[in-house]
C-alpha cells in the first residue's frame, strides 16, 4: 500500500552552543492515508521536530521525506509552501488566530494564499457548521473561549481540503470539555479519510489514535516499548 | 477577504502608531504640496504680473533690475528721478506703443500703513486694458481712483471725497478698481500733475513705463532706448530673471528643509513599519505554516506601508489645499519679492505629483521591512512551542 507520510533514515540536528544536538535521529516511519497516529514521548525526545519535518516547515540533514508521493527533503522554498498550502493543515497548542480578523476571515485565510477564493465562502460556512462555530463567523478572536478558538483553527487547517492534518499538542491548552470536543472532530475527521499526526502528552488522547508512536532521545522506539 | 484587506485590519491593531506616521506623512505632505504648489504659481503669477502691468521695459534714472521692477509693480521712493522732458524722446524711439510717466510716493497712513501714490497720466490705461473701473478715470485735477482694497479700507465710494492729512490734500473719487487681485488693488491712483504738485516734484518722474508694438523688437527698442542720455532701460524679462534668480535661492533653501522633512518622513515610516515586523514575526511564520509564499508576505507589509503613505498623502494634499492661503502667506514673509494675488495655486498635476511621492515613500521605506517579513521562516512559528 502506497503510504502517505514516509521517512526513511531521516536525521536531524541542531546546534546548542557548541553542542550538536540530534533532536531526530535515523527515523523511518510510514503513515498510510486515513490513518490516526499520535506521537508521543516526554519533553526533548524530538516529537516536533519530527511533526515539522512531516510538514516541510523544517528540512532534514540527512534522509528522505515523502508526502503524498512527493519527496520533499531536496524541494526549494517555492515547492515546499505549494505542499503546505495544499497537502498539509496545521494546528498548534497556541492557536494562532490572526486577532483583527474574524472568525470567518481567518479561516479564509489559507485560500487567499493559495490564490483560490472561487467558493472560499461557502467553503468557510460548511468548515465552521462541522465545528459547530456557524453562529460566530463575525465575531473576533478576543470573543471566543479557548475551545473555540482550537475549532476555529481546526477549520482554517481544513479550508484547502489538505491530504494530512498535523496537529501538534492540540489540546495543551484546553480544558478536558473541550480537549473532547477537539477529539470528537478528530474521529468525524479520520473517519471521513484524512491522514492525522499528532503530538501529544495527553495518554487518554493518544490511546484515541489508531497508531501510536513513541519516541526518546531522537529516536522512534519499538512498538512494543 | 484578499491581502488588502488584511493590510489594512493589520493596521488597525495599533490604531494610535498608525495614526500617528500617518500624521507625520501628512506633515511632509501637505509641506511638499504648498511648496510645489507655490514653485509652480510663483513663476505663473510673477509673469502674469508683469504682463497685466502692460510694461514691457521699464526707464529710469539708475538701478539695477530688481528695483526697477520693484517700482514698477509694487511701487516706493527712490532718491533719484527722471526728467519729464525725456518722455518725448522716449516715444519718438520706433516700435514704441505707448508711454506712461509715472511719479511714486508712499505716505505713512494709519498705524503701520504706508499709503502708495500713483502718480499717472491717461496714457496708463493703454497698459492697464485689463481694468475695470467702477465710475469713471480722471475727471479733473482732484480726481481720485482707488484700488479695491483702498476702496476698502478708506470705506469710500465713487464720487465721495477722500482727505489726506499726511498731504493735506483732498480728493473726489472718480472710479474704483475692480479687484485685480495685483498690487494695484491697494494704490491711490491720481494725475501725474497734481501728484507732481502734491509731492512738490514738478516736471520729475519716477520711472517711465514702455509698451512696446511688437514684442520681438525688444532688443531694437531697447538699443534706441539707451542712446538717449541719463537713463536707465530694464525689459520685462530682465525683471522676471532677476526676480526669479533672487526667488532661487530661498526656493533652494525651502526645497533643502522640505527634502529634510521626507527623509525624517521617510525613516519614520520605516521605523514603525519595521517595529510592526518585529512584533510579529511569529505571526508571519504561522502564515508561512499555512500557505503564504515569501511574496504574498512581502505583499502584505508592503500594501501596510504604502497605506499608511497613501492615507497621510491624501491628508496632507487636503490640509495642504485647504491651508493655501496661510502657506501662501507664510512663504511671502521669507521671500524678498512676491508677485501680488495667489502665489500658491491648486495644480491637479501637483496632487498627483505630491501623492506620487507619498506612495513613493511608502514603498522605499517599506522595502526593508517587506524583505525581512518575507524571510521569516515558517519555522519561526514553533521555534517555542
Amino acid at each position: 500500500m502506497n503510504s502517505m507520510i514516509e521517512l526513511s533514515g531521516v536525521r536531524k540536528t541542531y546546534r546548542r552552543g557548541s553542542e550538536i544536538v540530534a533532536a531526530v535521529n535515523d527515523v523511518s516511519l510510514s503513515i498510510a492515508p486515513g490513518e490516526f497516529v499520535a506521537v508521543v514521548g516526554p519533553s526533548g525526545s524530538g516529537k516536533t521536530t519530527l511533526l515539522n519535518l512531516i510538514g516541510c516547515i523544517d528540512k532534514p540533514d540527512s534522509g528522505g521525506v515523502r508526502v503524498d508521493g512527493l519527496e520533499t527533503s531536496r524541494l526549494a522554498e517555492r515547492g515546499l509552501t505549494k505542499i503546505r498550502a495544499e497537502k498539509i493543515g496545521f494546528i498548534f497548542q497556541q492557536f494562532f488566530l490572526l486577532p483583527t480578523l474574524t472568525v470567518r476571515e481567518n479561516v479564509e485565510l489559507p485560500a487567499v494564499f493559495l490564490g483560490k477564493r472561487n467558493g472560499a465562502a461557502s467553503r468557510t460556512g460548511e468548515l465552521l457548521d462541522q465545528v459547530g462555530l456557524g453562529s460566530r463567523a463575525s465575531h473576533l478572536p478576543s470573543q471566543l473561549s479557548g475551545g473555540e478558538m482550537q475549532r476555529v483553527a481546526i477549520a482554517r487547517a481544513l479550508m484547502n481540503r489538505p491530504k494530512v492534518l498535523i496537529a501538534d499538542e492540540p489540546t495543551g491548552n484546553l480544558d478536558s470539555k473541550n480537549a473532547e470536543s477537539i477529539l470528537n472532530i478528530f474521529r468525524v475527521l479520520n473517519g471521513q479519510g484524512l491522514t492525522i499526526v499528532m503530538v501529544t502528552h495527553n495518554a487518554e488522547l493518544a490511546r484515541e489514535a489508531g497508531k501510536i508512536v513513541s519516541m526518546k532521545d531522537g529516536a522512534v522506539l519499538p512498538a512494543n516499548v | 477577504m484578499n491581502l488588502f484587506t488584511l493590510s489594512l485590519k493589520n493596521l488597525r491593531r495599533r490604531p494610535a502608531r498608525s495614526l500617528l506616521t500617518i500624521g507625520g506623512v501628512a506633515l511632509a505632505s501637505a509641506a511638499l504640496f504648498s511648496l510645489l504648489s507655490f514653485n509652480t504659481g510663483f513663476n505663473v503669477s510673477v509673469k502674469k504680473e508683469m504682463s497685466d502691468s502692460g510694461i514691457h521695459m521699464f526707464v529710469s534714472t539708475e538701478g539695477c533690475p530688481m528695483e526697477a521692477a520693484s517700482l514698477a509693480l509694487h511701487g516706493g521712493e527712490i532718491p533719484k528721478f527722471l526728467s519729464e522732458d525725456r518722455v518725448p524722446a522716449i516715444r519718438s524711439v520706433p516700435g514704441v506703443r505707448a508711454v506712461t510717466g509715472m511719479l511714486i510716493f508712499a505716505v505713512p497712513g494709519e498705524g503701520r500703513r504706508m499709503d502708495l501714490f500713483y502718480g499717472v497720466d491717461d496714457e496708463f490705461l493703454k497698459l492697464r486694458k485689463h481694468w475695470k473701473l467702477k465710475g469713471t478715470w480722471f475727471t479733473d485735477e482732484r480726481s481720485i481712483i482707488l484700488g479695491a482694497e483702498a476702496a476698502r479700507v478708506e470705506k469710500r465710494d465713487v464720487g465721495e471725497k477722500v482727505y489726506f492729512p499726511e498731504v493735506d490734500a483732498e480728493f473726489k473719487v472718480s472710479g474704483i478698481l475692480e479687484r485685480t487681485g495685483s498690487e494695484d488693488d491697494g494704490f491711490f491712483f491720481i494725475p501725474l500733475k497734481t501728484a507732481q504738485k502734491v509731492f512738490k516734484k514738478e516736471g520729475k518722474l519716477t520711472g517711465v513705463g514702455v509698451n512696446l508694438n511688437d514684442l520681438t523688437e525688444m532688443e531694437k527698442v531697447k538699443d534706441g532706448l539707451e542712446l538717449i542720455s541719463d537713463i536707465y532701460v530694464v525689459t520685462a524679462q530682465q525683471m522676471i530673471d532677476q526676480i526669479l534668480k533672487l526667488v532661487g535661492s530661498s526656493k533652494t533653501l525651502m526645497f533643502a528643509v522640505l527634502s529634510i522633512a521626507l527623509i525624517i518622513a521617510v525613516l519614520g515610516v520605516l521605523n514603525t513599519v519595521l517595529m510592526s515586523v518585529m512584533e510579529k514575526l511569529r505571526e508571519f511564520g504561522y502564515m508561512r505554516c499555512i500557505g503564504a509564499s515569501p511574496a504574498a508576505v512581502f505583499q502584505i507589509v508592503l500594501i501596510e506601508t504604502v497605506i499608511l503613505c497613501l492615507a497621510g498623502g491624501l491628508i496632507g494634499v487636503t490640509v495642504g489645499a485647504l491651508g493655501s492661503s496661510l502657506a501662501d502667506t507664510l512663504i511671502r514673509d521669507v521671500l524678498p519679492y512676491a508677485p501680488g494675488g495667489k502665489m500658491v495655486v491648486f495644480d491637479p498635476w501637483v496632487f498627483a505629483l505630491t501623492l506620487g511621492v507619498a506612495i513613493g515613500i511608502g514603498a522605499l521605506a517599506g522595502l526593508y521591512p517587506s524583505w525581512r517579513a518575507s524571510h521569516v521562516p515558517p519555522m519561526e512559528a514553533v521555534r517555542n512551542e
